[in-house]
């Protein structure tokens, strides 16, 4: 049995080892405080990194640095205690600095606060006071933000610098006036945050980086995107210009196949005129005599065919001059009113400053009356006829020279592409058999190649046509001299022909009016019977022949005799005049050509002629 | 076969922008979208990161009919997050013809809670009609004495009473109750529940003894001066890490004080009821209880919380809800959890360790809202306790047994 002694002596141990044991249990306790107290500050930590990766992750569907940075505010705002958070933009231009906040923020950094920012490797946390690093700076820019209350003069700071290719290119802005209540998880920011904001700095400078080199992309991508559709207008433009060679190749060749046919034609029905009207001076019976005429009247209307022909195929003569057109079709706008009708206007529009082309009269004309006849025949219910003119140049030649153009539109029916494709082509035609010849547009277009310009066509079934003809401008006028008369009493002539239909008639008509005629049948031949000779009054001759032509005959004889008087006959145009003098073209004789013509023309010459 | 037309609809929303008056459209655009658009009942929880009253009157526009009611918190739970953000809000929607709601703001908590419990009971009898099934209480967490509000509660109402006290994010200077649009503090928000409606409440701690029973020598007004011939503040410091200089957030929730429970109520929760200091005068080394329940003389046992603990007693509070009535599924859940034992407690885990365990128990379908708070109110026995520390959980079943 223990004694009362034994009992205390083993209650003070047992009191010692639970005193001792209770310090234990402190000492544990304090510990797990400690452990959850780092705890926490690890999932302070934690909780802003993961904020941060969750923002990375996001930042590389974001464009705009502005949104990137909208982001890292919501971040800072979120996880610290602080009342703004505020990106600035620097704006740096020689020796001055601005931050800039959308929309109208615009804060002037002090030089000793750029130095400093500029000297910045990392964020910067620190409390602001007047007189220290920054304090400028942030009463500048506490003063632009649109709070209702005034700021404290003091209260914690941060800035957090982040460059873009190297470049300072924008500040993030902390502030905190101990206004805000705080939450136990949101931290004041201390230079303990130092790692994370350079973290999240460097995080924000490539997702800026990035987007810079997006936008650079981006802007590369439109700039292709531009070059991609301006080849492909420019393909569009050949295409089209490859159709307009291919359209000009095929009137061309039409030109050709026209002016050629009706040379031939030409010689034919001079011919058959002359002939016919040579046999009109025989003692025919008066049924003969009424056939002659029948055949002179048919041969004729083959004469107006013909000569269509070779407008269109540029062969048509016709002295260029220079001409106003405004007076032209004021003259002819009198006689158009009374062709189209009643039930179809017509309004002339005469805007052009300068009218003066370089174009027979008779071309201008024609052009005008077959332009508003077909718009005419577009309208067999009434409509309306503009005629305009003005300085412009052609559609498809803008950088070409400013020409005078005749627009002729009207309200018809209009065209689909494919009549549009056509409608120059001699002997095309919408109308019904017998109503048209199809040689109208044709013959435009004939008369403006001549005239070295363009005609173009805009048309919309439905929605009327639109005519434009493009003349090129004359030049200062001439004056020209006047031409010396003279006479001769009993003429010798000399006729150069190869065909020798035209040949014997020639001679036939001419002998009957009591010149004497001499006839070659080319260049060569004429030459010789000329040197021969010797007196030959004047030569008549083709210009198209084979061998020595025309033109180079007529250049030989006025080697040996210039003042020698010549009369040219042709059933082509264009081209084939070229190297002929102006005099000598004013006397040119067009096949087909009657024997009063002829007579006319030869005695004509023999006036004038020195 | 007992027939029942389900006819309480509950949506849930919420948001963390940190714009207020798009936070507060937003979640109550959420909550109120399974309900066509209107609501018999908004319950607001929020953080006072926000403009309260930007955030109510935004809330309150998207459904002007309804009742609205709520206060700030710590942080807010539902289904899909336990959020301690700065700036968090959570609404909860309820439109049904079976639960009648009515709501108001008690003045006076701070200077005789008694009588705010008093004026109470009469607003009960008034609006509850003798429907009254459920009061849900929100007052200030950081004045009044809750144990005088639930006493007068108590002897004159036969209702169940839960809530949890509003709380400020751990700044402890200033908390938030609402009704309608109107923003006070030092005021008790209450919500009557009434009708065909029958609450399931349950409550626990995860708190472990600490060394002997003490003794609390003198108390003024729920600041404890001295506890065992020393100053409240020493007795606690022994314990904290750092000698620190004030009562820090850490500090607060590290320690606590149980009150011991008469034995028949014990033996259904837990030897002790637990009280937690919020305040420290430094200079005179007393430590500020907000319950009220704390006297001079009284027995206390120190106690301190315990992470598994707290998980483990969670989840059975929660399978002792589920357990009233195991195949019907409740029409909304309200979850009222200590500020001390979120994020504070488990860090990134306190979802994890404190919402999911709790939540397991019930079928995902259940609309779930809670907040945390300064203090927990629920029953033990057939008295309503004021509580520290604990997670309180409400259960609504629509119909009664």
């Amino acid at each position: 049995m223990s004694s009362i002694g034994e009992l205390e002596d083993e209650l003070e141990r047992l009191r010692s080892d639970n005193k001792a044991l209770h310090e234990q249990v402190k000492l544990l306790v304090r510990t797990e405080h400690r452990l959850y107290r780092s705890q926490n500050q690890i999932d302070r930590q934690l909780a802003r990194v993961r904020s941060l990766g969750d923002y990375v992750l996001d930042c590389p569907s974001v464009a705009r640095p502005e949104e990137i940075l909208i982001g890292v505010t919501e971040l800072v705002a979120r996880h610290f205690n602080v009342d703004r958070v505020q990106p600035y933009e620097v704006i740096a231009r020689g020796d001055t600095m601005r931050l800039h906040a959308p929309p109208a923020v615009e804060v002037t950094v002090t030089a000793e606060d750029r130095e400093a920012l500029e000297a910045l490797s990392g964020p910067w946390l620190g409390t602001n006071e007047p007189g220290q690093v920054f304090s400028a700076l942030f009463a500048a820019l506490d003063a632009a933000d649109a709070q209702p209350e005034p700021h404290p003069e003091t209260g914690d700071a941060a800035l957090i610098p982040i460059r873009v290719m190297g470049r300072l290119a924008w500040v993030l802005a902390v502030r905190r006036f101990s206004r805000r209540p705080a939450n136990r998880f949101q931290e004041v920011p201390n230079e303990s945050h130092a790692p994370f904001f350079m973290l999240m700095a460097g995080h924000i400078e490539r997702a800026l980086e990035n987007a810079e080199l997006n936008h650079d992309l981006r802007i590369q991508a439109e700039e292709l995107a531009e070059s991609n559709r301006k080849l492909k207008d420019s393909l569009g433009d050949l295409a089209s210009t490859q159709h307009q060679l291919i359209q000009a190749s095929k009137m061309e060749a039409l030109g050709r196949l026209a002016g050629g046919v009706a040379h031939d034609f030409n010689n034919l029905l001079t011919v058959i005129v002359g002939t016919a009207r040579l046999m009109l001076h025989e003692d025919l019976t008066p049924s003969l005599r009424e056939d002659c005429r029948t055949i002179i009247e048919a041969a004729e209307r083959g004469t107006d065919l013909g000569r269509q022909m070779l407008t269109f195929g540029r062969r048509q003569s016709g002295e260029a001059q220079r001409i106003e057109v405004h007076p032209l079709l004021t003259d002819m706008s009198r006689l158009l009113r009374r062709i189209i009708g009643e039930d179809v206007s017509l309004e002339l529009r005469l805007e052009a400053r300068n009218d003066a082309v370089q174009a027979d009269p008779a071309q201008v004309e024609q052009v005008l009356m077959n332009l508003v006849l077909n718009a005419r025949d577009a309208m067999p219910h009434g409509g309306a006829i503009v005629v305009e003119t003005g300085l412009a140049r052609p559609g498809d030649q803008p950088d070409g020279p400013t020409m005078f153009c005749l627009t002729v539109s009207d309200t018809g029916r209009g065209m689909d592409s494919k009549t549009q494709a056509r409608v120059f082509e001699p002997f095309f035609t919408t109308k019904d058999v017998g109503e048209g010849s199809g040689m109208g547009l044709a013959t435009v277009y004939g008369i403006v190649q001549q005239l070295e310009g363009h005609v173009q066509l805009e048309s919309e079934p439905g929605e009327g046509s639109r005519f434009e003809v493009y003349l090129p401008l004359a030049g200062q006028p001439v004056v020209e001299e006047p031409v010396p008369s003279g006479a001769v009493a009993r003429p010798t002539v000399l006729v150069v022909e190869d065909e020798a239909a035209i040949r014997r008639l020639v001679v036939r008509i001419l002998g009957r009016q009591g010149y004497e005629v001499l006839a070659a049948s080319d260049g060569e031949s004429g030459l010789r019977r000329f040197v021969e000779r010797g007196d030959i009054d004047l030569v008549l001759t083709d210009i198209v022949m084979p061998g020595l032509d025309g033109v180079g005959l007529v250049r030989l004889l006025r080697r040996r005799r210039p003042e020698l008087p010549i009369v040219f006959m042709s059933g082509y145009s264009g081209d084939h005049r070229r190297g002929i003098g102006v005099a000598d073209r004013k006397r040119m004789l067009d096949k087909p050509f009657t024997p009063e013509q002829l007579v006319e023309r030869i005695d004509e010459a023999l006036r004038t002629s020195v | 076969m007992d027939w029942r037309i389900v006819t309480t609809k509950v949506g849930i929303g919420t948001s963390r922008a940190l714009s207020t008056q798009r936070a507060g459209t937003e979640a109550a655009t959420s909550a109120l979208a399974p309900l066509d658009g209107s609501a018999d009942l908004l319950l607001v929880f929020a953080s006072t990161g926000y403009d309260q009253r930007e955030l109510v009157a935004a809330i309150a526009s998207q459904a002007p009919e309804a009742t609205l009611v709520g206060c700030s918190g710590e942080g807010v739970i539902t289904r899909d997050a336990c959020n301690e953000d700065s700036h968090v809000v959570g609404v909860m929607a309820l439109q049904s013809n079976t639960i009648r709601a009515e709501a108001c703001l008690v003045p006076g908590f701070a200077d005789d809670s008694a009588e705010a419990g008093r004026a109470l009971v009469r607003w009960v009898e008034q609006m509850g009609n003798g429907e009254a099934r459920l009061l849900i209480l929100l007052p200030d967490g950081l004045v009044g004495n809750c144990t005088d509000l639930l006493r007068e509660l108590d002897d004159n109402l036969d209702i169940p009473v839960v809530g949890g006290t509003s709380a400020d994010g751990m700044i402890l200077t200033k908390t938030h109750q609402y009704h309608g649009t109107r923003v006070v503090s030092e005021h008790v928000a209450a919500l009557l529940l009434c009708g065909d409606v029958e609450p399931v409440i349950a409550v626990s701690h995860g708190c472990t003894p600490l060394g002997l029973p003490r003794t609390i020598d003198r108390v003024e007004d729920g600041w404890v001066r001295e506890i065992d011939g020393q100053s409240a503040w020493e007795v606690f410091k022994e314990y904290l890490d750092g000698d620190p200089e004030d009562l820090n957030a850490d500090g607060v929730v590290h320690l606590c004080v149980g009150e011991p429970l008469p034995s028949a109520l014990a033996a259904d929760y837990h030897p002790h009821v637990i009280n937690t200091p919020l305040k420290l005068d430094a200079d005179r080394g007393s430590l500020f209880f907000p319950g009220g329940r704390l006297r001079a003389g009284q027995r206390v046992q120190l106690m301190r919380r315990d992470a598994d603990e707290i998980e483990a007693s969670a989840h059975a509070c929660a399978e002792r809800v589920r357990a009233t009535r195991p195949d019907e599924d409740a029409c909304l859940m309200l979850q009222f959890d200590c500020a001390g034992r979120g994020q504070i407690m488990f860090g990134s885990m306190a979802r994890e360790r404190t919402v999911t365990p709790v939540q397991s128990v019930f079928p995902e379908s259940v609309p779930w809202l809670g907040f945390h708070t300064f203090g927990e109110i629920a029953p033990i026995g057939d008295r309503t306790y004021y509580h520290n520390y604990t997670v309180a959980l409400c259960a609504l079943f629509e119909g009664r047994t």
